[in-house]
């Protein structure tokens, strides 16, 4: 009995070693969610958004003869679809900061 | 020398009659892919061969590259989305192991061509799509284009503007893909293109290319990742009809 009380001891340490590792593990953030990713991401979607757009806009207008008037619309649905994507990406980013800042106030 | 882009030229390896008005020889581009293939084959047939209970390194690679996708997708889109696991999988390690090749000198990088990654987005967009009208209906899947408490007036705005995000998603997956695989082969032939017009200096260039290969090495991995996790994402968003 009186022999195994340090090995419990330092069995227990490195139990809560264990826990700490996989705690910090955890809080890391997944690859991808960086904040560098998080701003190529706003910055393809504001692109393509825009390109698919003018583009759906365009075919409209090669389908009905009318050129200005539909590519001139989608280029603008398509910013402002972009502009929505942008911002949910963003409103994303926030909740991440919100439970980050909790896990560390734990 | 040789011009940075030149490695991104497709050169026909064997030519085939047109098909259809379309050009369909076989192309280095081609030849690389089928090698990815064989890899990613070799890369779990033979590191399978001798299954132990106890893994060896190759095989708890292997074993690891399965878990990796499997917690991937049964943490985004549940247990319903393990019909799917095969799929994502073999997306994931069919682009990996083009990124991967992609390293390696003289070869030819697939996934730095917009048609490639746009056919691979594609396919994800179109089954997802077709996955979402079928559980949902047509009308359940456009109503998750209309938020809730939605003035009228505003529905057919909204409904275009939500559309035209959500088409956008193949282009931006595609886009992401070759962008960064295209800017970063380029930044290394161009690093390397200075090593030796500089002479004795050229050490410079080359250690900062040296890091670079690494660094790509990375990316590689890293965005063989991203288009799994949102073709994982998009195919959760089909799979649930309570979201709104």
């Amino acid at each position: 009995m009186h022999r195994e009380r340090p090995e419990d001891s330092s069995l227990k340490a490195l139990q809560e070693r264990i826990l700490a590792a996989k705690k910090s593990n955890e809080s890391k953030d997944a690859p991808g969610a960086s904040p560098l990713g998080h701003t190529m991401h706003i910055a393809i979607d504001l692109l393509t958004a825009t390109t698919v757009g003018a583009a759906i806009g365009y075919g409209l207008d090669r389908w009905l003869g009318s050129l200005p008037i539909c590519t001139l619309i989608g280029l603008f649905v398509g910013i402002a679809a972009g502009v929505k994507l942008m911002l949910r990406t963003l409103n994303e980013m926030d909740i991440r900061l919100e439970q980050k800042s909790d896990v560390t106030k734990d | 020398m040789a011009s940075p882009l030149a490695q991104f030229q497709i050169e026909p390896i064997h030519e085939l009659p047109l098909l259809f008005g379309y050009d369909v020889s076989f192309t280095n581009s081609s030849l690389f892919m089928v090698l990815a293939i064989i890899t990613a084959w070799a890369f779990f047939a033979l590191g399978m061969r001798r299954a132990a209970l106890v893994p060896g390194r190759w095989q708890s690679m292997a074993e690891g590259t399965y878990n990796f996708i499997g917690d991937l997708v049964k943490e985004n889109a549940g247990h319903e989305g393990m019909k799917y696991f095969p799929f994502m999988l073999t997306l994931f390690l069919f682009i990996l192991f083009m990124n991967l090749l992609g390293m390696v000198p003289y070869s030819f990088t697939p996934t730095s061509h917009i048609i490639v990654t746009l056919g691979m987005s594609m396919i994800v967009f179109l089954g997802v799509t077709l996955i979402a009208i079928a559980k949902q209906g047509l009308i359940g899947f456009l109503k998750h284009f209309i938020p809730s408490g939605m003035p009228v007036v505003l529905i057919p705005l909204i409904l275009v503007i939500e559309l035209v995000s959500y088409l956008s998603r193949p282009l931006s997956l595609s886009i992401r893909l070759a962008a960064n695989m295209i800017a970063g082969h380029t930044l290394l032939k161009v690093l390397a293109g200075f090593v030796f017009p500089l002479g004795v200096f050229g050490i410079a260039p080359l250690l900062f290319a040296t890091v670079i290969t690494g660094f790509e090495i990375f990316i590689a991995i890293l965005q063989a990742y991203v288009f799994a996790l949102l073709s994982t994402i998009y195919l959760s968003e089909a799979l649930a009809d309570n979201h709104h």
